[in-house]
């Protein structure tokens, strides 16, 4: 008895010993230390219908806004370069371009993020899927690749031409738009098999950033506060007037509301026709490399200094983004 | 004729040979002494043959140690307002004219050489973003925000990350550093541009000095203190005025040689360790006493001044030279510690010590030739026998260890007391941990000003400097460049790291400014060609010699890298130099090598090395040359051992009271035991020659025992308690450095006066050993 005894104590203290260690395996995730942001510059934001967010950026940054967590998480790249772009299809499957060629994929939510052969080593500046099969990457000396097949074959489009592409848009898997130095516009209606120019109003002004709502309406932003206008899929542009004088390098729109933002911190907003200059809500000056709406209340903005920024009131007011108190940030919960 | 009744013989019959001898002896180090300079000489507070410090000094023009921070503090609102930044211009502007300022390294938000390139189709212009008038409109505001906000090298190193704090840097000539003027002027400009809505903290090593020459009034009145206590203790307890002056006179005489010595050596006398010197003078104040009052014992009896100084001189020569020798070895062994100050104060103090000899033992005897005899001798003599020493006190220590029952008892109190300081002394500290310089008090203006800059400009008290040293043109090879950006990344993960900065910093930002300021360009060139092309454009656009001497040399061939740290502590130092070696052992480079580590993080840790590195090998030989020295003198090996455990002990306490009171093993403290060990073992030598002595004549312990509790410990009391009085009062000095060195100084010689009066009379009951009874 007394023997059934110690065994049965000692079993327990096993138990009880271990079990905080046992716990403490649990894989966690790598939490972000947001105060040490501003190491980072950050190039592009994705956020996700379901709350989550994705920020890539310099020295080879990734990060999530997990909903699970609440918290910002970091994960692993296995790159010090920088990353440009992200483009999430869904919730699980998702691409990052960045310097000399570099092509990311992940399939599990960013759990594991694979090398992707771009056979380039131009760095390349945007990245467009409209669904988990067909993409499209541009970047520097006129690079322009497309794949049919998640990325494991990427072919060259387009010709090959000393000129830096900083921008491609597709509205769906045949029309897109692809903007860049020399003030380049370039237009497909089929997928990226043909890339035939559009005029540009402005000449040979760099042009930085292509969004279109829809075939037909479309904006790209520019250098000196260009923004240009067209509501016939890109026939004719017309250059809006703006109240900000810096370079534009992101612009989005959803229903009426447009946001532009740009060099030093500089952003300019409208709600109907007239854009306004909004920089003054604008809670820095950093350089701001990107803006993506979730809804017309709710956009972030991403940019140098570890800027990441988030407004729930459809930029009446933004706040840090690395803060996840902010309420609409997890509304759809 | 054995030899010291030769020698004793020699003293008093050739009195005008030995006079005419300490006196020009005495005379020749007096003219030297007189010219000292009394000044701390800073390098020698660093370990000039560590790798580090040979690091920063091959590389003057990376930034040596010679550089003071400024915080300009917006106390309502922040720096982006016309009079504020008007303030900042005109202060950086008066920096310019500081004695001994370089002027290419006076750097603020609010000088020239803060430009924004700019790069358009007009061509290439590289404007100040504030210099030389604050922005007027707020067009010209927003301007300057945009321009400091979107610069990494600006935000978060120029301008605080709330924007309320401006940091303003300058740097110094290193040969021609006046730092009392620079102090002063610092003090003038900041009283001239301080006001409601601004203050200014300094920090920096050349103001600090200044900070510490502006001690020196103080220096001096807690030396005056020290000297009057000493006096006035010597004077009640022999209440004697000729037993008072004379030893007074014999420790002036070997502090002359003492100080002649460092003269003709090319030391200064550094008031930051003066605590020092002054316990030496303490020790020969008390062995001249107990010279002279063994003169005076004789004379009492004999009535006979040559006779009393000859028995003196055969009675106590052969002792005293044991004392001072020991004295002498214990400090020499601070020499090893590879620290210049440590060095010069080792070498210096062991002449000054060993000036004893001549100054005490063999010229005490000849002076009081020269006096006349002591009145009242008799007297006097039964007088001090009647005293509280010899009546109360001492026979009360006696009866502690009385019997061997008693002796367990205090051998036992010793060894749970050495067990909870061995629990204690898990907690000691190596190295500086506060944010501020150990030589000044935490709640110091100077220290409160320090932490205010790490807390609000992260890091910038904190640089660790990297270095690169390369090939010919290395610095434009894209290679290195792309090496020296992941480094920087590397570095940056760990979460002590609050900022890196490079030349790759500002050549990316160029790079971008050449793409039309496209950011995606933000990144290093990736051909040579471009990269000189960039580093062309820093130069050539408008700046001036000198700007970049702080990224990378003039001959393309080395560059640094500053790592910004949250904090100096050891655990952050290691986890830096570790962090950053393990990517250069992954990274070898072909053209270039990655060097560590300069900046402040560099001093302390080669600091820090080298104290950890000297600490246990400089202790143990002093513990060990003790131990053998005094089996030499007893001729025995117990008599070592047995001395040897009350000192190691007073060490270990001492160690188990810094642990309590947070006092880390450092520059001042390290010192300390190892000084003490030679001090103390004195009291050892007096208690056990007694003994053996009272043994011979007595034929019993115990009673041997007593007696030289009573005799020998009035001896270890007076000892005691001088030093004891020519230490203590550097505890209210506001120079941390003297403050500590008196404190420890205090409690080692209290333990070691304990030791010897109780713990060892309690051993030798116990023990028995067979040497006392030859």
């Amino acid at each position: 008895m007394k023997r059934r005894l110690l065994l049965l104590i000692v079993a327990f203290s096993l138990v009880i010993g271990y079990s905080p260690s046992l716990m403490a395996k649990v894989d966690e995730p790598d939490f972000f230390n947001t105060s040490k942001a501003y190491f980072y510059n950050f190039y592009g934001v994705s956020p996700l219908p379901t709350g989550e967010v994705w920020a890539v950026g310099s020295h080879g940054m990734i990060c999530k806004l997990d909903i699970k967590y609440k918290k910002w998480i970091v994960q692993e790249s296995g790159t010090d370069s920088n990353l440009y772009g992200v483009s999430f299809v869904d919730e699980q499957n998702g691409w990052i371009v960045g310097q000399s060629g570099l092509v990311l994929r992940t399939s599990d939510s960013g759990k594991t993020w694979k090398k992707q052969y771009s056979h380039t080593k131009q760095h390349l500046f945007s990245v467009c899927f409209k669904d988990a099969e067909n993409g499209w990457l541009v970047g520097a000396y006129g690079t322009i690749l497309y794949t049919a097949d998640g990325g494991k074959n990427w072919v060259m489009q387009g010709e090959k031409v000393d000129k830096i592409y900083n921008s491609i848009y597709f509205v769906n898997a045949s029309h897109g738009w692809i903007v860049g130095e020399f003030g380049t516009i370039l237009h497909t209606t089929d997928g990226g098999k043909t890339w035939l120019p559009q005029t540009n109003p402005l000449g040979e002004s760099t042009l930085f950033r292509v969004f279109f709502k829809d075939e037909k309406q479309g904006w790209i932003t520019g250098m000196d506060g260009t923004i240009l206008h067209t509501v016939d899929g890109g026939a004719n542009w017309q250059q809006m007037t703006t109240p900000v004088k810096e370079h534009l390098f992101g612009i989005q729109v959803v229903d009426d509301k447009l946001c532009a933002v740009g060099l030093k911190g500089e952003c300019a907003m409208s709600n109907s026709k007239d854009l306004v200059r909004a920089t003054d809500k604008i809670p820095t000056r950093a350089w701001l490399k990107e803006v993506a709406f979730v809804n017309p209340k709710v956009a972030w903005v991403v940019g140098s200094v570890g800027t990441l920024l988030v407004t729930c009131d459809g930029g009446q007011t933004w706040q840090s983004g690395w803060n996840t108190n902010i309420p609409c940030l997890f509304a759809n919960e | 004729m054995i030899l010291i009744d030769r020698i004793a013989l020699f003293i008093v019959t050739r009195k005008v040979w030995v006079a005419l001898f300490m006196l020009a002896v005495t005379g020749f180090f007096l003219f030297n002494a007189l010219k000292i300079p009394v000044k701390t000489y800073f390098p020698d507070l660093l370990p000039q043959n560590h790798p580090f410090i040979k690091l920063i000094k091959g590389h003057p023009k990376f930034g040596g140690t010679n550089t003071v921070i400024i915080g300009m503090e917006v106390l309502k609102g922040d720096i982006f307002d016309e009079k504020i930044l008007q303030t900042l211009i005109d202060f950086s502007n008066e920096l310019y004219f500081l004695p001994s300022v370089d002027r290419t390294k006076v750097v603020s938000l609010g000088v020239n050489k803060i430009r924004n390139a700019k790069i358009t189709s007009a061509g290439i212009s590289s404007p100040s973003i504030l210099y030389p008038n604050a922005p007027a409109t707020d067009a010209e505001m927003d301007q300057l925000k945009a321009d400091v906000y979107s610069n990494p090298a600006y935000y978060g190193n120029l301008v605080s990350l709330d924007a309320k704090v401006a940091l303003i840097t300058l740097g110094f000539f290193e040969d021609k550093l006046q730092p009392r003027l620079v102090y002063s002027a610092l003090q003038n400009l900041k009283a001239k541009y301080e006001s409601d809505n601004i203050r200014f903290h300094i920090v920096g090593e050349p103001y600090l000095y200044g900070v510490i020459f502006s001690y020196l009034p103080q220096t001096l009145l807690l030396f005056l203190i020290t000297v009057v206590a000493m006096l006035t203790i010597a004077f009640l307890y022999t209440r004697s005025l000729r037993l008072t002056l004379v030893p007074l006179f014999s420790a002036a005489i070997c502090a002359v040689w003492g100080l002649g010595f460092m003269q003709l050596m090319g030391y200064t006398l550094d008031p930051l360790v003066l605590v020092v010197p002054l316990l030496i003078s303490a020790t020969a104040l008390s062995h001249s006493i107990q010279f002279n009052w063994r003169i005076s014992e004789a004379y009492a009896q004999t009535k006979d001044l040559k006779e009393s100084c000859y028995q003196t001189v055969r009675a106590l020569f052969y002792p005293g030279l044991a004392g001072v020798i020991t004295d002498a070895t214990g400090i020499l062994l601070i020499a090893l510690i590879p620290i210049p100050l440590m060095e010069k104060l080792g070498i210096s103090i062991f002449v000054w010590c060993l000036s004893m000899v001549f100054g005490i033992l063999i010229f005490n005897p000849v002076i009081n030739l020269y006096l006349p005899p002591m009145k009242k001798a008799g007297r006097w003599r039964e007088a001090r026998r009647q005293g509280f020493m010899e009546k109360k006190l001492l026979p009360s220590v006696f009866t502690l260890c009385s019997s061997r029952k008693r002796s367990w008892t205090i051998v036992a109190c010793f060894l749970a007391l050495a067990l909870i300081t061995f629990h204690l002394n898990s907690n000691l500290i190596i190295g500086d941990i506060e944010e501020g310089s150990p030589i000044l008090k935490p709640d110091s203006v100077y220290n409160q000003d320090v932490e205010f800059m790490a807390q609000r400009l992260p890091g910038s008290m904190n640089p660790m400097l990297v270095i690169v040293e390369g090939e010919d043109d290395a610095v434009k090879e894209p290679e290195l460049l792309e090496a020296v950006d992941r480094f920087q990344a590397h570095m940056a993960k760990l979460p002590e790291v609050t900022m890196t900065l490079s030349i790759v910093n500002l050549v990316k930002g160029i790079n971008m400014a050449f793409y039309e300021n496209n950011p995606n360009y933000f990144l290093l060139p990736d051909n040579r060609k471009a990269i000189y092309s960039n580093l062309h454009l820093l130069t050539s656009g408008g700046a001036e010699p000198g700007d970049y001497d702080t990224y990378y040399s003039h001959d393309f061939n080395n560059l640094s890298i500053t790592i910004y740290c949250v904090n100096h502590l050891p655990s952050t130092i290691a986890k830096l130099l570790n962090h950053a070696n393990e990517f250069i052992v992954k990274n070898k480079l072909k053209i270039a090598e990655i060097k560590l580590a300069g900046g402040r993080i560099g001093v302390i840790a080669a600091n820090n090395e080298s104290i950890v590195v000297e600490l246990a090998t400089t202790l143990t030989a002093a513990l060990v040359l003790t131990g053998l020295f005094v089996m030499i003198v007893f001729r025995s090996f117990m008599a070592g051992l047995i001395l040897v455990v009350p000192l190691s002990l007073a060490s270990w306490f001492t160690f188990g009271y810094m642990a309590i009171a947070g006092i880390a093993i450092n520059l001042q403290s390290l010192p300390v035991s190892i000084i003490a060990i030679g001090i103390g073992v004195d009291y050892g030598v007096y208690l056990l020659s007694r003994m053996r002595e009272e043994h011979r004549n007595l034929g019993d312990l115990s009673h041997a025992v007593r007696e030289s509790i009573n005799t020998a410990g009035n001896a270890i009391i007076l000892t005691g308690i001088i030093v004891i009085a020519g230490v203590v009062f550097w505890v209210f000095s506001d120079i941390m450095f003297q403050a500590e060195m008196g404190i420890l100084f205090s409690i080692v010689t209290l333990f070691h006066v304990l030791g010897a009066l109780v713990l060892l009379p309690a051993m030798i009951q116990i023990l028995r050993p067979r040497f006392l009874f030859r």
